[in-house]
């Protein structure tokens, strides 16, 4: 090359960098002048794009526990009960009634007639009975569901539309609210391992619900088409499709340009940007989750024995209740949540109004003094340090307080309630921890207050389970994760066991309530706040979306995608253009280029004597 | 001058040498505009960490006792608008700056002691033990140091002290290969060979000869050192991997894009800590290149 003169080498620097900004500049203009949702929108093609970032752990709808597969499998498959969007209660799905007999040990199911499978083949009993003998038969599908699983005895379909399935115990609770997903049995008996994560991976699926999935690519998009001759009506868009947006503000961008439709999990900030959108509605409303401070009150085995190394103080529940009256949630929800969201007292939240308890009498309200007042009469003195010790020597109330590293409210969370405990005379040392290894340490006992947090179902019994003496691990390495917070009271065993078998909603009610009153009072968690569920979607394209419950949310529904089967395109608007600002951009940035260009030039000019 | 000279004790006469060596130094980095720019700014901006728990209250730092509204755009109250939980972004950059100057000095210097070391032996001593430490330094070179930073803070888990030895162990290697160059070259000349003659030992010729003739080279390099640092703490913070307890401007930045401040198009809450680091970053940089041109002549531009 040396000496070579070829006509790169003539070519100047100034100007070779100029023609590469203009290529820049020109690019640059074009993808972002390019009409949005690049992905060959068909004009025909009703579609709804969703925002998520969560990727698909399975397509079996057996093993499948993420939210995105949830949401996926819902509209895929039928459930023969769904949970209603007015208030949760049980509606007809795939079976239009069902008897349960005197005992509660027998139930027994009609099947819609007219109900098909996407490939045309008739959806019968029989499949519904194939598929609750893959959860009594499969060892593996079992172990997977055990919990509900473990107490069928069998499943039959005497004929086309009648299912009979019998229980060991009753349970009335969990066969309504466990919605199965019927799998057909045409398909699934070829399956080698049907319990196998990767056994029902040709797409499409084929399932019998409003919409199934029929093209997913990792990390892109999973897209749904809607099934027209659905037994409920065909749904109003064509096609769903949930594109993956890795940066939440980058989804909320894509909102406000009109390339998603929905996105979910808004935190404030972006729920009051989204506000000022024309086309936008943003959706602030009760949410289904709590969260709470786990407090290590003695971590013990079904054998009483003791394990891991919490805060012998935190085992006096005096301190426990003295943690609690430092709190003030109603601050943390007007802080962390800008106010969306409500003070927590138990572990149902008010959404489920049938099941909430409201803390009644014994509401422990925020008083730091009177916190204080709890502890120094309980015999914690106040060091000169400003630091409590024990009553009986000389080790001082000095808690690890751990949260989950990933998630900034929690962080602001730790930095409030730190400040209110320093005031009762507590040493907080917080540490961020990854989820996984705070989980560990969490089911180990070694840790003093952690975070915790569920969605919670319509079910009460899944979270108040969590919480008796038989879930309560046998062995001590951590490695049995079914009891929440190593809580162990027979009183709330006995409670338990009655309203699991209550059929009566009301009085069911009422024994689900004294169960919260007790864990309340006995106090091995602080419950924080409700978080309320943040979405926006853009009103200008969807209408007519079902929310559950009435005046809820979109996202988030729980038994049937209600929302999306009664979405509806709206009337045509003259959206989809290039937004204003993508043109004043171009212009900006081909104004800088030119300048740029010139000056380059000017320069070259002025120093053409000395080069070369 | 010589006569005072030979009135003078030989240790005397050594400090004079040093006097007169900073002064010349002194004198070539004085003339470099630049430099001085960036010495001024570094200056003030290290009398502000200083004076930081005069300016700023622990009040004003404090989540509960924070008095401004949710991001609150500037105003006469808090010059540069508030941040989620209603506390001032002035006062939280104002404290930031002590966080993100002392992780990046102290990684810096625990980054330098680490490389003089290796560096300094491994071109005295040579032999298989100098190839050892060059591999060994070149093995740190190539690793991917953010990636090599993020794994070993998920490891060894988050707090300041992790974070410094982290941002330590992906930026000593440099600093190894220049003290070992510079090391060699010291070491041929004919006044090491006359000291090796008069019996010094290993010990006084690397503290008394090598050592102060490589010290200027890495003064310079760990002024170049420190703003990698203390852009490597932002970014890691950034990311979330530093300690959300403590406040650094690499946390302000991860809080505000946390909670939404791209969307809610908080610019006073983005802006400021990013300006900051480029600040600091820019007066480091700036005293770095004039020191590095007054202890490397050649680099010494003909104008300045």
């Amino acid at each position: 090359m040396r000496g070579a003169v070829t006509p790169m080498s003539k070519l100047s620097k100034a100007w070779r960098l100029l023609a590469a900004g203009a290529t820049l500049a020109l690019s640059a203009a074009l993808v972002a002048a390019a009409p949005s949702g690049a992905a060959a929108q068909d004009e025909d093609t009703d579609t709804i794009r969703i925002a998520t970032d969560q990727e698909v752990d399975t397509w079996n709808p057996f093993k499948a526990r993420y939210v995105i597969t949830y949401n996926t499998n819902l509209m895929t498959y039928d459930t023969l009960i769904r949970i209603g969007a007015d208030g949760y209660e049980p509606v007809p799905g795939l079976a239009t009634e069902w008897t349960e007999s005197d005992d509660g040990l027998t139930w027994t199911f009609t099947i819609r007639e007219g109900a098909t499978w996407s490939d045309g083949e008739p959806l019968t009993a029989a499949d519904v009975a194939y598929t609750y003998n893959l959860l009594i038969e499969n060892q593996a599908i079992r172990d997977w569901n055990i919990d509900f699983a473990g107490n069928l005895v069998s499943a039959e379909a005497p004929d086309d539309t009648t299912f009979v399935l019998t229980l060991k115990e009753a349970a009335p609770a969990e066969v309504i609210n466990r919605g199965i997903y019927i799998v057909p049995e045409h398909i699934w008996s070829t399956y080698p391992d049907p319990s196998a994560d990767d056994a029902n991976d040709q797409l499409p699926l084929v399932g019998s619900g409003p919409f199934r999935v029929s093209e997913y690519e990792t990390d892109e998009f999973i897209r749904l088409d809607a099934n027209e001759n659905y037994w409920d009506g065909a749904p109003g868009f064509d096609e769903i499709v949930y594109d993956y947006y890795s940066e939440p503000d980058a989804a909320v961008a894509a909102l406000e340009t009109g390339e998603v439709d929905i996105v979910g999990a808004l935190n404030p900030a972006q729920a009051e940007a989204l506000g000022e959108y024309d086309h936008v509605t943003v959706n602030d409303t009760q949410g289904r989750r709590y969260v709470s401070l786990t407090i290590n009150h003695g971590t013990v085995t079904q054998d009483g024995e003791e394990f891991g190394d919490g805060h012998p103080a935190l085992k006096d529940p005096a301190v426990r209740l003295a943690m609690h009256t430092a709190i003030d949630k109603q601050a943390l929800v007007d802080t962390v949540l800008d106010g969306s969201g409500t003070p927590a007292t138990s572990l149902i939240p008010a959404i489920f109004e049938q099941w909430h308890w409201d803390g009644g009498e014994d509401l422990v309200e925020f008083d730091i003094d009177e916190a204080n007042r709890i502890l120094d009469e309980a015999g914690y003195e106040m060091g000169e340090d400003g630091i409590r010790t024990m009553p009986d020597s000389d080790q001082k109330l000095s808690f690890r307080f751990y949260q989950h590293a990933d998630n900034t409210d929690y962080a602001t969370v730790v930095q409030f309630v730190s400040e209110w405990w320093k005031q009762i005379g507590l040493e907080i040392t917080p540490e961020p921890i990854e989820q996984t290894a705070l989980n560990d340490l969490a089911y180990l006992g070694e840790f003093d207050v952690a975070f915790s947090g569920w969605g919670v179902g319509p079910n009460p019994t899944e979270q108040l389970g969590m919480h008796t003496c038989a879930v309560l691990p046998t062995l001590t390495d951590g490695s049995e994760r079914s009891s929440e917070n190593s809580y162990c009271n027979e009183e709330f065993d006995a409670l338990h066991e009655q309203q699991k078998v209550e059929s009566d909603p009301d009085a069911r009610a009422e024994l689900v309530r004294q169960q919260q009153q007790l864990l309340y009072s006995d106090n091995p968690v602080i419950w924080l706040y409700y978080q309320n569920n943040m979405e926006a979607y853009n009103s200008d394209k969807i209408s007519g979306m079902t929310t559950q419950p009435t005046d809820g949310m979109v996202t988030g529904q729980e038994g049937f995608m209600w929302a999306y089967l009664t979405a509806q395109p709206a009337a045509e608007s003259d959206e989809g253009g290039t937004p204003m600002w993508v043109w004043i951009a171009v212009g900006a940035a081909v104004v800088v280029i030119l300048a740029a260009g010139g000056f380059l030039l000017m320069r070259r000019r002025s120093t053409a004597d000395e080069r070369e | 001058m010589s006569t005072d000279a030979k009135t003078l004790s030989p240790r005397a006469v050594t400090w004079a040498r040093r006097r007169q060596a900073t002064r010349r130094a002194w004198d070539a980095y004085r003339v470099q505009r630049s430099g001085m720019v960036g010495l001024v700014l570094l200056g003030a901006i290290v009398l502000l960490a200083i004076a930081a728990p005069l300016l700023v209250s622990p009040a004003d730092l404090s989540v509960t006792q924070a008095t401004g509204g949710r991001m609150d755009p500037p105003s006469a109250g808090f010059p540069l608008g508030t941040d989620t939980n209603g506390r001032s972004v002035l006062a939280l950059v104002l404290w930031g700056s002590r966080l993100s100057l002392v992780i990046g000095l102290t990684a810096t210097v625990v980054a330098i002691v680490i490389g003089t070391l290796l560096g300094l032996t491994s071109g005295y001593y040579g032999g298989w033990y100098g190839w050892f430490t060059l591999r060994f330094s070149d093995w740190f070179m190539v690793l991917p140091s953010l990636v090599v930073a993020i794994a070993l803070l998920a490891v060894m888990g988050r707090s300041v002290v992790t974070t410094i030895v982290v941002i330590a162990i992906v930026s000593w290697s440099g600093t190894t290969r220049l003290v070992r160059a510079q090391t060699l070259t010291v070491k041929s000349r004919p006044y090491l060979e006359r000291a090796r003659a008069l019996g010094a030992g290993d010990w006084h010729q690397m503290t008394k000869h090598l050592l102060p003739n490589v010290l200027p080279l890495v003064l310079a390099s760990a002024t170049l050192l420190v703003p990698s640092a203390i852009l490597m703490e932002s970014t890691l913070a950034w990311l979330g991997l530093g300690d959300p307890t403590v406040i650094s401007w690499g946390s302000i930045l991860n809080e505000a894009s946390n909670q939404g401040a791209v969307s809610a198009r908080a610019w006073w809450y983005l802006l400021p800590p990013g300006l900051a680091i480029l600040l600091v970053v820019l007066s480091f940089m700036m005293c770095g290149r004039a020191l590095e041109a007054v202890f490397n002549p050649r680099l010494r531009g003909e104008s300045s």
